[in-house]
């Protein structure tokens, strides 16, 4: 509803609205019906106007404005918070601007006028900058002084920056032009007035731009007015842009005259009416590549007459048809042998068809293609010249020719003519190969070394020499290294030297081959010298002479052999003649060799073999080998010996037969061995079979191989059946596995053999017998056989158990009556321990305190008695110990009140033994702490690890044990005195029984110990994982 | 048949171990029945409703172990638990091999026992 007093907003669109809407009784202004005529006219004013207006109004200048001002404040800014708003809290960002504006209009002053000025306000979420065109005037009120400020403001932001914006293009474009590589002048009228040129023309015409621009060109530059007026005219009056290249221009540049080089570009200037007033100058500056031009050119004719003038022959092709484009006299005198007239102009392939069966076609392309030059020596090549086809040797070069654009266009062929020195050393080289081959025949290498480079050549047979293949390099230094290094000093660097002393070179040596094979070499060489005496060379032959050096090892090795042997050797001839006699033949018949060179064998034998020796020459005549045997000979002594013979038959190069050889073996001691060792088995075998064990043996495989009669006896199985089916056979079914396993582990590991097992008899009983086996070793402790003994252990068995049955009774029937007495005694102290009586409860408690003693001394001595007897059982698994100790620990400390048990250390960790066992050691120890200190009150226990050792100690403050005694207190019944020699109670089998088990578990006890001051017991167990 | 419940049957050649785990038992609250030959115990089972049963590993003539056996195999025992005792402190072993539940070593300390029953029968 639309009341009287708001009719003036009417029609004044969204801000008339806004204005009705607002409550205005908190500005200072007041409601709407309060507002004064003046600004009522002014806002109807405003708010109908369609140009933007804004109003200031009243003392706190609240803000008014009307829809056409409404953009000016964009999205997300002031509208319509503004509105109502005091100035400065509605213009903070530019009240320092504005301010002074609207006091002085408010002050009287005159109205205000400013033009694009920026104004950045806060608008669209940010500060922009904003540019208006504004003015500001004051509305008079009631009383006839200013009562706001009247604002009629254009936003000019866009126009301003557009402006800008054409400003900056007008400058960069300037700036192009006037930083353009080309030269730019602008001519005016006719007379051709500067307007303006760049920096590039000024530099070009060398002059600065005051005293330029603005005159006339030719009065400045009037060098070129002759050559340039006319042109310039012709475009004033064609209207035809002029173009110019390569156009030399005089100028006066760098202070002297110079001819310049120019592209020119004469572009007419229209004005808008069509008509010419003016001509863009655009020159580029040419000089350089006219110059360059000028001196290809020049180079070019110079590099024609080179070609001309050389004594090599030359020529060059053109283009891919390859045209003889110039070639000089020698190429055609000499190479091509033709008229030049035939040559000239014409394609080089039709004139030279016989090419195109040669290489040179494909390779001329490959240059034109590539661009890389081609070389080649001692090329061959056949030309058809007038005098008919002859063959060249060519060292020729193909180069390609390029245009000044990088294009290939051609290729440039340079010739030498080498014929004659190719077809000389082809001589040569037959003469070598004709030297080559008759070294190689003599299997003879030839080498020759530079003593001042140690560069060396040689002949392929020497790498075949030193183990490589024929087409190996070696230098000096790699020959030198395969030289045997026991050689390379003592041979052949003493041959050396003595050869650069005397000039001639000779060694014989070892040369180790890349396969490690070794031969001999022989090198002979001669040295020499140049004009000054310096020797320069080494040239020599080298020779494999490994052969022949076997051979003369073979023989010395074989020397040596004989001689040095431990047999007698003699060689004879077939009548019976010795002709060699050795060392060792000496030793064994008495005679030296002077003695029996020449002597009859017969010499040597009994009377009664004198036959056999008949036999041994007959048979060696017909060439047969005598097979060793054993005789009798006699000594230088007379006496009768025992030898062993082989005599075998020696041949010459024709395969005759023209003596003997004899190898004597004196076996006087080893038959007398035998018939020892014979007799000593014979005992051995005696004694054995008479044993009431069973022995046999076995090889190192663990294969049974002897057993002696009484096994034989035992089973009733022949000798033969054991062979044959095996000795398991006698042992009882259920101990064969583990028999086997057992037996298998001895053999792999070489430790004895200890096993109990039955025994089957003759009769079918079966007997236990306890079996073990030893290694016997040979002096270097390697396993030669097994030797074995199997004792009748049944009887021994019957007892064990029968230990055991008596252990299992005496358990039971000791502590049956002690459960009941112990049983009533804890029931009657339950029931009546608690009452007035104190007598009765005393009793009970020390009827129940010795029933205990007495459980513990029977369960004592029921452990003393398996060990004795050897039937403490161990049921071992692995357990944490650490948790065993603290388990024991706790169960004690509840029953003991006297000691405080102190748990340290407990290092964590298995072992494997028997949990029960292990528990009464540490039980008994604790106890043990606990009763020999009776004046402490604490015991300390520990678990370390130590070295793979689990150590369990055990620590008291009591009486201690003198150092004397401290071996003794792990014997049975040993007791510890205290003082005055008081004993304590017990059996003194405690720590017998401790030592006993913790040595059942491989472990360790001990005690460090000092009288009076107390003791610490260890225990120390394999630690297992 | 089955019209009596006891919580525990004892078992033990010895008359005198008897009466006192009878004692011992009764004092901690359970209804006990002894017996004294395995004979007497098949017996007992067949015709009382029992929990558990306490027997000496090793009687005159038997053994215990074998007798466990045999009633952890009947369908009709086989839910009865089974505490063994010995002298034999080697005899833990065999006897919870043999299907025991419990052993206990002889000699006892009642608080042991009665403390092991209570387990078992808790």
């Amino acid at each position: 509803m639309h009341t009287a007093q708001d009719r003036f907003l009417n029609g004044g669109g969204n801000m008339g609205r806004l204005i009705r809407e607002k409550n205005w009784s908190t500005t200072s202004l007041g409601d709407i019906s309060l507002w004064p005529q003046s600004l009522r006219t002014s806002l109807s004013i405003i708010l109908n106007s369609k140009f933007p207006m804004f109003l200031f109004w009243g003392t706190q200048l609240e803000c008014f404005y009307n829809d056409a001002y409404r953009p000016s404040l964009g999205n997300d800014g002031k509208h319509p918070l503004i509105l109502g708003m005091p100035a400065q809290d509605a213009w903070p960002e530019i009240w320092h601007i504005v301010s002074p504006l609207i006091d002085q209009v408010m002050n009287g002053g005159e109205a205000t006028w400013s033009e694009d000025q920026l104004i950045p306000i806060f608008r669209n979420g940010k500060i922009e900058d904003v540019y208006w065109t504004f003015s500001y005037s004051p509305v008079y009120n009631e009383e006839g002084k200013p009562g706001g400020v009247f604002v009629t403001c254009t936003e000019t932001t866009g126009n301003v920056l557009n402006l800008k914006k054409l400003e900056e293009s007008d400058k960069k474009f300037r700036n192009t032009v006037m930083q353009a590589p080309v030269s730019i002048v602008i001519l005016r009228g006719r007379d051709f007035v500067i307007e303006s040129a760049n920096d590039s023309y000024l530099e070009l015409i060398d002059k600065k731009e005051k005293g330029f621009i603005g005159r006339k060109l030719f009065d400045e530059l009037p060098d070129a007015k002759e050559t340039v007026e006319p042109l310039l005219l012709g475009v004033m009056d064609s209207g035809e842009p002029f173009n110019a290249t390569e156009l030399k221009v005089m100028l006066n540049r760098y202070g002297r005259k110079e001819a310049g080089y120019f592209n020119l570009v004469y572009q007419p200037l229209r004005q808008a009416d069509g008509s010419i007033n003016g001509i863009m100058v655009v020159a580029t500056e040419v000089t350089e590549q006219v110059k360059l031009k000028f001196s290809l050119q020049e180079s070019e004719k110079q590099f024609r007459n080179l070609v001309m003038q050389s004594p090599i022959p030359m020529t060059i092709f053109r283009g891919d048809d390859h045209i003889i484009e110039i070639a000089n006299n020698v190429m055609i005198r000499d190479i091509w042998r033709r008229e030049p007239s035939e040559l000239i102009g014409r394609k080089a392939l039709e004139v030279f068809p016989e090419l195109n069966d040669q290489k040179y076609p494909e390779l001329l392309k490959r240059v034109l293609r590539t661009g890389i030059a081609h070389r080649e020596y001692e090329s061959i090549a056949y030309v058809q010249g007038d005098d008919g086809m002859k063959k060249f040797y060519l060292d020729y070069e193909y180069a390609p020719l390029y245009e000044t654009d990088g294009s290939i266009s051609g290729v440039m062929i340079t010739v030498n003519d080498v014929t004659e020195r190719a077809e000389a050393r082809g001589k040569l080289k037959e003469a070598e190969e004709r030297i080559r081959l008759a070294a190689e025949a003599s299997q003879l290498a030839t080498w020759d070394l530079d003593l001042c480079t140690r560069d060396v050549i040689y002949s392929p047979r020497l790498t075949e020499i030193f183990g490589h293949k024929e087409s190996a390099i070696l230098s000096h230094r790699d020959l030198r290294n395969q030289i045997h290094p026991d050689d390379i000093h003592s041979i052949v660097e003493k041959a050396f030297d003595a050869a650069l002393q005397n000039g001639l070179y000779s060694y014989e040596a070892r040369v180790v081959c890349p396969d490690n094979t070794i031969r001999w070499i022989r090198t002979q060489g001669k040295v020499y010298y140049d004009d000054k005496n310096v020797p320069v060379r080494l040239l020599g032959t080298m020779m494999d002479i490994t052969g022949a050096k076997e051979d003369e090892e073979k023989i010395a090795k074989f020397a040596a052999i004989v001689q040095s042997s431990n047999d007698g050797i003699i060689s004879k001839t077939l009548e019976g003649i010795i002709t060699s006699w050795n060392d060792s033949a000496q030793r064994i018949f008495g005679y030296t060799g002077a003695e029996m060179t020449g002597q009859p064998i017969s010499k040597l034998i009994p009377e009664e073999r004198l036959k056999e020796e008949q036999d041994i020459l007959a048979r060696l005549k017909k060439g047969e080998m005598i097979d060793t045997f054993e005789t009798q000979r006699i000594t230088k002594q007379k006496n009768l010996i025992d030898v062993s013979l082989t005599v075998s038959p020696i041949k010459n190069i024709s395969g005759n037969v023209i003596g003997a050889s004899k190898i004597i073996r004196d076996i006087t001691n080893q038959k007398l061995n035998e018939r020892l060792i014979k007799e000593s088995e014979q005992k051995f075998r005696l004694l054995a079979d008479s044993m009431p064990q069973f022995i046999w043996t076995s090889d190192v495989l663990g294969n049974l191989n002897y057993f002696n009669q009484t096994l034989f006896d035992y089973s009733g199985l022949s000798s033969e059946q054991i062979n044959e089916d095996g000795w398991l056979q006698i042992v009882h079914p259920d101990d064969r596995e583990e028999n086997i396993k057992q037996w298998q582990y001895a053999i792999s590991t070489g430790e004895p053999f200890f096993f109990e097992h039955r025994f089957q008899h003759k009769d079918g009983e079966y007997r236990w017998q306890l079996s073990r086996a030893v290694p016997q070793k040979d002096e270097n402790g390697k396993i030669q056989m097994w030797v074995g003994t199997s004792t009748d252990i049944d009887e021994i068995k019957k007892h064990e158990q029968q230990k055991d049955d008596f252990i299992k009774m005496a358990s039971h029937e000791l502590k049956t009556p002690v459960t009941t007495i112990k049983g009533y005694v804890q029931l009657l102290l339950k029931m009546h321990g608690a009452g007035n009586d104190a007598f009765l409860s005393s009793s009970l408690l020390t009827i129940d305190k010795q029933v205990g003693k007495l459980t513990k001394l029977i369960t004592d001595l029921l452990d003393l008695t398996k060990i004795e007897t050897g039937s403490l059982h161990l049921n071992n698994e692995r357990f944490n110990l650490a948790g065993n100790v603290k388990e024991i620990v706790c169960d004690l400390q509840t029953t003991i009140q006297t000691h405080r048990i102190i748990l340290l250390e407990l290092a964590d960790g298995y072992v494997h033994g028997d949990k029960d066992r292990i528990s009464q050691v540490i039980n008994n120890l604790i106890t043990n702490a606990i009763k020999y200190s009776p004046g402490a009150n604490s015991i300390i226990v520990e678990l370390c690890e130590k070295d793979s050792n689990l150590v369990v100690s055990v620590q008291d403050f009591g009486i201690g044990i003198a150092q004397q005694e401290q071996h003794k207190i792990f014997e049975r019944f040993y007791r510890v005195a205290g003082k005055d020699e008081k004993t304590f109670p017990g059996f003194g089998i405690g720590l017998f029984i401790v030592n006993e088990i913790i040595s059942k578990h491989n472990g360790k006890v001990w005690v460090e110990s000092e009288k009076d001051k107390g003791s610490k017991f260890y225990i120390s167990l394999p630690r297992v994982f | 048949m089955q019209d009596k419940t006891v919580d525990i049957v004892i078992m033990d050649d010895d008359a005198d171990i008897c009466l006192l785990m009878k004692n011992v038992l009764k004092f901690a609250g359970y209804t006990v029945q002894t017996c004294s030959t395995p004979d007497s115990l098949t017996k007992t089972v067949a015709e009382v409703r029992t929990k558990l049963i306490i027997m000496d590993m090793l009687l005159a003539g038997f053994d215990g172990r074998e007798i466990c056996a045999s009633l952890k195999k009947r369908p009709i025992t086989s839910n009865i638990k089974i505490m063994m005792m010995s002298a034999h402190p080697d005899g833990e072993k065999s006897c919870l091999l043999a299907g025991a539940d419990l052993f206990v070593e002889k000699p006892f300390d009642i608080d042991t026992l009665i403390a092991k029953v209570n387990q078992i029968l808790k």
